[in-house]
């Protein structure tokens, strides 16, 4: 019982079609407190179906519990509890800074309105300013603000900074953590662009065809997995090992990927690092668009 | 930069300031502050500029009604078997040595003029409503924005209600307060060519006018119009909550290509109805009846309104047809405002599970 509550996210059995195509097939994971996980796959493969079923924002079929509540009959409770930024960009055109934080302080009970002001300090972002008068990352901002300033247990984000400048999305990460994350709070991440948020994510799943095909705490992938850089005559004894994905690099040298193979094995191969996040999708995710 | 994000990352222990307490909500009064922000431009804006122009319109009109008179002075008129040159008319004395039944004539016709100019900005009211239902839960599909209004504990219900609430409650009393500003604003020209004419306005148009009932009359229309509107409501946010895109095509020609069906192969012979009744009891209901003072075409059969007609209708009959109290036995009325009342709810069902893609 105690495992079910400190589980923020808890899915079993997931299942949604769309026309042609399973989005969620069977899909099960479950997501502990005071984590940030990405959530990674590639176009199409079911992130943002699972992200909209938690949220409760379509019907689905199985089992999933979001704070101990099923957000199709209990959503409209589970949004005290529980914010998301959806898109870039889904603010409305009209509203104004000050009407933005009005609104938000007036509708939701976790708000707190000078948070989001000293958040907006120092910025661009003019109480008389229109979303609509604001470039992309400005929009984002604001958004963030606000997002940041509910107190929120689970805080999910589906590619929250698409679109926006190198500036912007290291600004964006950066504050999250600073100002927003602590061990009570949890928050579900997607994004494309792995590099950018790979320190800092506790936990990663990979999804896959509406099925998590890895979910596992950042520092069990520096366990499992090795990567490689193969000498040109070791070639046959690397790959007797079974490397699950392998590259060539110029002059003569090869990268390998291991799962769960001996690391004394690997070393005498050649020089062996942890693999990158952006490596290791590539290398599980292989296939996918043939 | 990346190595500041790790340290971070890693630091999960830091000590963590208490949950606040949750502190209390108004969602319901800021779902309609929001829609005032989103709709100043139509609810308010709109029948004010309506207003305005009205009265720029009686000033042109005035003056040149009064050229005109300028120009004629030398004519004369009649009054009590004396010929006196229409500018020297002593109207103070005329008004006076009127007969009760002349008073009572001047009287009707100075309010009811009055409150003519109220028609303006509730005509342009009518436009705006239309348009805003049919708006306001596509436009949040169209750009994404239900995205943002979703992501907090706002319910579906409660935004819909809101919406509606702006609809037959907060638009309706603001396009009254906008007529009655612009019936005093006509008043005060009036009194201008009064003034200029050598007439005294105020005996003869101020004291002629009956303020408490004007205003009275202008507000008792909204209850029996929120009743009257409900399937026009109804109907226009099921539209604007269903269509994928076109909402005003969809609202618009599926019940008038249901009418044209019935009409051209008379389907309601079967139920011995002509088919003239499908028109005036659906598709006009559907799609009229939030129009202000549509309700009153609901008792056009009404044995009182053909009395009225017949005997001339003065202005408290007038302003009790526009309360239209008679139309609480209408069954009309209350058919149509539970089918309202059920397009609603399938809006609000509507709203909560449309997957936006």
């Amino acid at each position: 019982m105690s495992a079910v509550m400190n589980n923020v996210v808890s899915a079993r059995g997931l299942r949604k079609g769309y026309k042609n195509k399973l989005a969620l097939d069977g899909t099960d994971f479950d997501i502990p407190v005071g984590r940030i996980v990405g959530l990674i796959g590639p176009n199409g493969a079911g992130k943002t179906t699972a992200l909209k079923a938690i949220l409760g924002l379509i019907p689905f079929d199985g089992d999933l519990k979001v704070l101990g509540k099923d957000p199709r009959t209990q959503r409209d409770e589970l949004m005290n509890e529980v914010c998301f930024i959806a898109d870039v960009a889904v603010l409305p055109r009209w509203m104004k800074v000050k009407e933005a934080i009005e609104f938000v302080a007036g509708v939701h009970p976790r708000f707190d309105e000078t948070k989001c002001r000293r958040f907006l300090e120092g910025t661009q972002l003019k109480p008389d300013l229109r979303v609509r008068e604001m470039s992309k990352g400005m929009i984002v901002q604001l958004h963030l603000a606000l997002v940041m300033a509910i107190d929120a247990r689970l805080l999910v984000l589906d590619e929250p900074t698409l679109g926006l400048d190198i500036l912007y999305r290291k600004q964006f990460y950066q504050r999250l953590l600073e100002d927003y994350f602590d061990e009570e709070k949890t928050i579900l991440v997607t994004t494309h662009q792995v590099e950018e948020i790979e320190h800092i994510l506790t936990d990663v799943m990979f999804i896959r065809d509406g099925r998590i095909v890895l979910n596992a705490p950042m520092d069990e992938l520096g366990e499992r997995y090795t990567e490689v850089l193969v000498n040109a005559d070791q070639l046959d004894a690397a790959r007797g090992l079974k490397p699950i994905d392998e590259r060539a690099l110029p002059f003569g040298k090869t990268v390998m990927l291991f799962d769960g193979a001996d690391p004394a094995q690997l070393a005498q191969l050649g020089e062996t690092r942890t693999p990158g996040l952006a490596d290791l999708f590539v290398a599980t995710m292989k296939g996918t668009y043939a | 930069m990346n190595t500041s994000i790790d340290a971070m990352a890693v630091d999960t222990d830091r000590p963590r300031a208490p949950r606040a307490a949750p502190h209390a909500t108004h969602t319901f009064k800021l779902l309609l502050r929001r829609e005032f922000w989103e709709h100043k431009g139509g609810f308010l804006w709109a029948p004010l500029i309506a207003g305005a122009i009205f009265l720029l319109f009686s000033l042109l009109g005035g003056g040149a009604g009064q050229l005109a008179f300028l120009r004629h002075a030398d004519k004369t008129m009649q009054i009590n078997g004396r010929e006196i040159a229409i500018t020297e008319v002593n109207w103070g004395e005329l008004l006076s040595s009127a007969s009760p039944n002349d008073l009572r004539q001047l009287h009707d016709f100075i309010n009811g003029m009055t409150m003519l100019s109220a028609s303006w900005p509730l005509l342009v009211f009518g436009f705006v409503v239309f348009f805003y239902l049919l708006g306001c839960l596509y436009d949040e599909r169209k750009d994404r924005s239900v995205l943002f209004w979703k992501s907090l504990p706002v319910s579906d219900r409660d935004t819909v209600l809101s919406k509606l609430g702006t609809a037959l409650v907060v638009g309706p009393l603001l396009a009254t307060g906008i007529g009655f500003a612009t019936m005093l604003g006509f008043g005060l020209i009036v009194s201008a060519f009064l003034l200029f004419n050598g007439a005294n306005p105020f005996t003869l148009y101020w004291a002629q006018l009956d303020l408490p009932l004007l205003l009275g009359t202008m507000l008792s229309w909204i209850p029996m119009y929120i009743l009257w509107a409900l399937p026009t409501a109804g109907w226009l946010l099921l539209c604007s909550a269903w269509a994928k895109s076109k909402p005003f095509l969809w609202a618009i020609l599926l019940p008038v290509f249901a009418g044209l069906l019935v009409s051209w192969f008379d389907l309601l012979r079967f139920v011995r109805l002509d088919s003239s009744w499908f028109w005036e009891h659906i598709v006009a209901r559907l799609l009229t009846s939030a129009w202000p003072g549509s309700h009153l075409l609901g008792m056009i059969d009404d044995s009182t309104m053909e009395v009225a007609s017949r005997d001339g209708l003065d202005l408290s009959t007038l302003a009790g047809k526009l309360a239209a109290t008679d139309l609480l036995a209408n069954p009309s009325l209350w058919i149509g405002a539970a089918a309202g009342v059920v397009m609603i709810l399938a809006a609000i069902r509507l709203r909560r599970w449309r997957d936006e893609g």
